[in-house]
């Protein structure tokens, strides 16, 4: 445990001396939150205005876009990390480590636990960036242990965001390679997370393929955590129905085959999809010579 | 067992090219080879098996007596190996990257402590422990690449071609940092390279060519097989040439020119030895 813990440190300290990819990681923050303000939320409360005549209608957006945000930060923190698993490989660093008595496994989830932990690190503060905002904008609306789902689901799609990246990265030869790849996931993310357009757009069919995308089930359950307080709250005088459409609507749920996905049918989802790629990478790392 | 590598039947299979073709061999405790061979003749296929970052596709490979495969962890605690490239980190201090390294040996800080000590001392690299590696020069470098190989005392040290891309001055400056170890440790080496002038500080040699051993055996036995000391002289402003297996002979030669009017008598040619064998195979 204690040369795992070393080899970490190692791994953290390379990443954060490397000035200019933490810099590029708090500016790909900035620069998703500023996409935001600047260009998707006042065309998504007009949309939502539309449908949901509710007041404090945007609050409950800010809220519902800003957690999936956090989420695409996530990811591109672990890149950021995995980077250096990839120059590690390419420049055999790596071989130093592995000629070292532990186990292959050891090795390569210091690069994966590393990769946690800077995904945390810039996820949490994207998290408390938007408390700070909301709570100063509005009156926040959520109780303790919404917000300590919203943490712990926060805590899952790092790991799960680091899990993906560190398979595909077995099969990357280069930085730029890897570099590539991982731009265009964040970007294809961005969609299947409902950042860029909210879920509820997509035809229930896509909806039903997103279901089995462990990042689109948590980016779900994550709003369903996070807004449920303030939802319950504006569509208090409300039908019902109101809602749960706002709910479709946003991606704070999904459908499969038409039926809508309660939150603990999305943990159950959540769990198995974890503990499939967990298992992916376990047999893909003992495959890696 | 006095052996402390044992190879037998060693083979690896890429797809459909073979680089390692059924090889086998030993090494002694306390003794240096010295493993020759062209550009994709097998080299590197053997010292990445033998450093257990590589599984081989069929026989089987003994080391310090444990089991490639089956003893890996016991392997790698008793090997010390010196990549061809650089494997340490470039923007840490040569400090932090031996504490580094060692700690994922020793798991504790005073011990890692008073090792780095004690291979900075052997290997004369106190003074450089406080400059960042990227600073080094480039035998400096090599330097510390062999004190990380050695600071948990291995009992076998393998060395990639350690001298490549240096020069005259830093390979020097390597190679007797590597003799001053084995002298003072009674370390096994085990060492591929492609400068035929550093084959003299091996007991054995092994040529592999094809994935095949063709030579093993020891260095004077190879070099009185293979190789040919020469005489060259100048008589009546003729040069001619002869070649010798011993001094001797070549004495006898010179009685036969008094009046020759220059002589050069050059021993064997270590680059000459390789393309002996590799023609002779």
């Amino acid at each position: 445990m204690k040369a795992f813990l070393n080899l970490v440190n190692r791994h953290l300290i390379y990443f954060f001396k490397d000035k200019i990819n933490v810099l590029f990681t708090v500016i790909s923050l900035i620069v998703v939150l500023s996409l935001y303000f600047l260009f998707i939320k006042d065309f998504t409360i007009d949309a939502i205005k539309q449908v949901c005549p509710a007041n404090n209608i945007e609050q409950f957006t800010d809220q519902s876009m800003l957690i999936g945000l956090i989420l695409v930060t996530g990811f591109s923190a672990s890149l950021g990390m995995l980077n250096l698993f990839i120059k590690d490989i390419s420049n055999h660093v790596i071989n130093d480590f592995l000629i070292t008595p532990h186990y292959k496994i050891t090795i390569y989830t210091s690069y994966l636990f590393a990769s946690v932990v800077i995904s945390l690190f810039f996820s949490t503060l994207g998290f408390f960036l938007i408390i700070f905002y909301l709570n100063n904008t509005y009156i926040l609306n959520i109780t303790s242990m919404n917000l300590l789902s919203t943490y712990f689901l926060i805590i899952i799609n790092c790991i799960v965001s680091s899990l993906i990246l560190m398979i595909i990265a077995f099969f990357i030869k280069t930085s730029q390679s890897f570099a590539t790849i991982g731009n265009l996931g964040a970007t294809i993310i961005g969609f299947i997370i409902g950042v860029y357009i909210p879920l509820g757009y997509y035809p229930d069919t896509i909806q039903s393929i997103l279901v089995i995308s462990p990042l689109s089930t948590i980016a779900c359950a994550t709003r369903n955590v996070f807004t449920i307080d303030i939802l319950k709250d504006i569509t208090f005088n409300l039908p019902s129905d109101v809602m749960h459409e706002i709910q479709k609507v946003f991606g704070c749920t999904l459908s499969f085959n038409n039926d809508v996905l309660s939150l603990s049918q999305l943990y159950q989802v959540i769990f198995g999809l974890l503990f499939f790629i967990i298992v992916v990478y376990i047999i893909i790392q003992q495959l890696k010579t | 067992m006095n052996n402390m590598i044992e190879v037998k039947d060693l083979s690896k299979q890429y797809k459909k090219f073979k680089a390692l073709d059924n090889i086998s061999f030993t090494l002694q405790k306390g003794k240096t080879l010295a493993f020759l061979g062209l550009n994709g003749a097998g080299k590197s296929t053997t010292l990445n098996i033998l450093s257990t970052l590589l599984n081989q596709s069929s026989g089987s490979v003994k080391i310090a007596n444990y089991t490639l495969n089956n003893n890996n962890i016991n392997i790698k605690k008793n090997i010390g190996v010196v990549f061809q490239k650089n494997t340490l980190d470039l923007d840490f201090t040569v400090y932090q990257n031996l504490y580094q390294r060692s700690y994922l040996y020793f798991q504790n800080h005073n011990q890692c402590i008073s090792e780095i000590n004690r291979i900075c001392v052997l290997l004369n690299i106190t003074h450089l422990l406080k400059k960042l590696l990227k600073n080094c020069s480039g035998g400096q470098i090599r330097i510390i690449q062999i004190a990380r190989a050695l600071v948990h005392s291995p009992k076998l040290l393998i060395l990639d071609e350690p001298t490549q891309g240096l020069d005259p001055s830093a390979r020097k400056l390597v190679w007797d940092s590597i003799i001053k170890i084995q002298k003072q440790t009674n370390l096994t080496i085990f060492y591929s390279t492609h400068y035929m002038e550093e084959v003299k500080y091996a007991d054995e040699i092994c040529c592999i060519n094809d994935g095949k051993i063709i030579v093993h055996d020891e260095l004077k036995t190879v070099m009185n097989k293979f190789s040919k000391q020469k005489l060259i002289i100048e008589d009546n402003n003729i040069t001619k040439t002869f070649s010798f297996d011993n001094p001797k002979s070549a004495i006898n030669e010179l009685n036969k020119h008094p009046s020759l009017t220059n002589f050069w008598y050059i021993d064997i040619l270590l680059d000459e030895l390789f393309h002996q064998i590799s023609k002779e195979f």
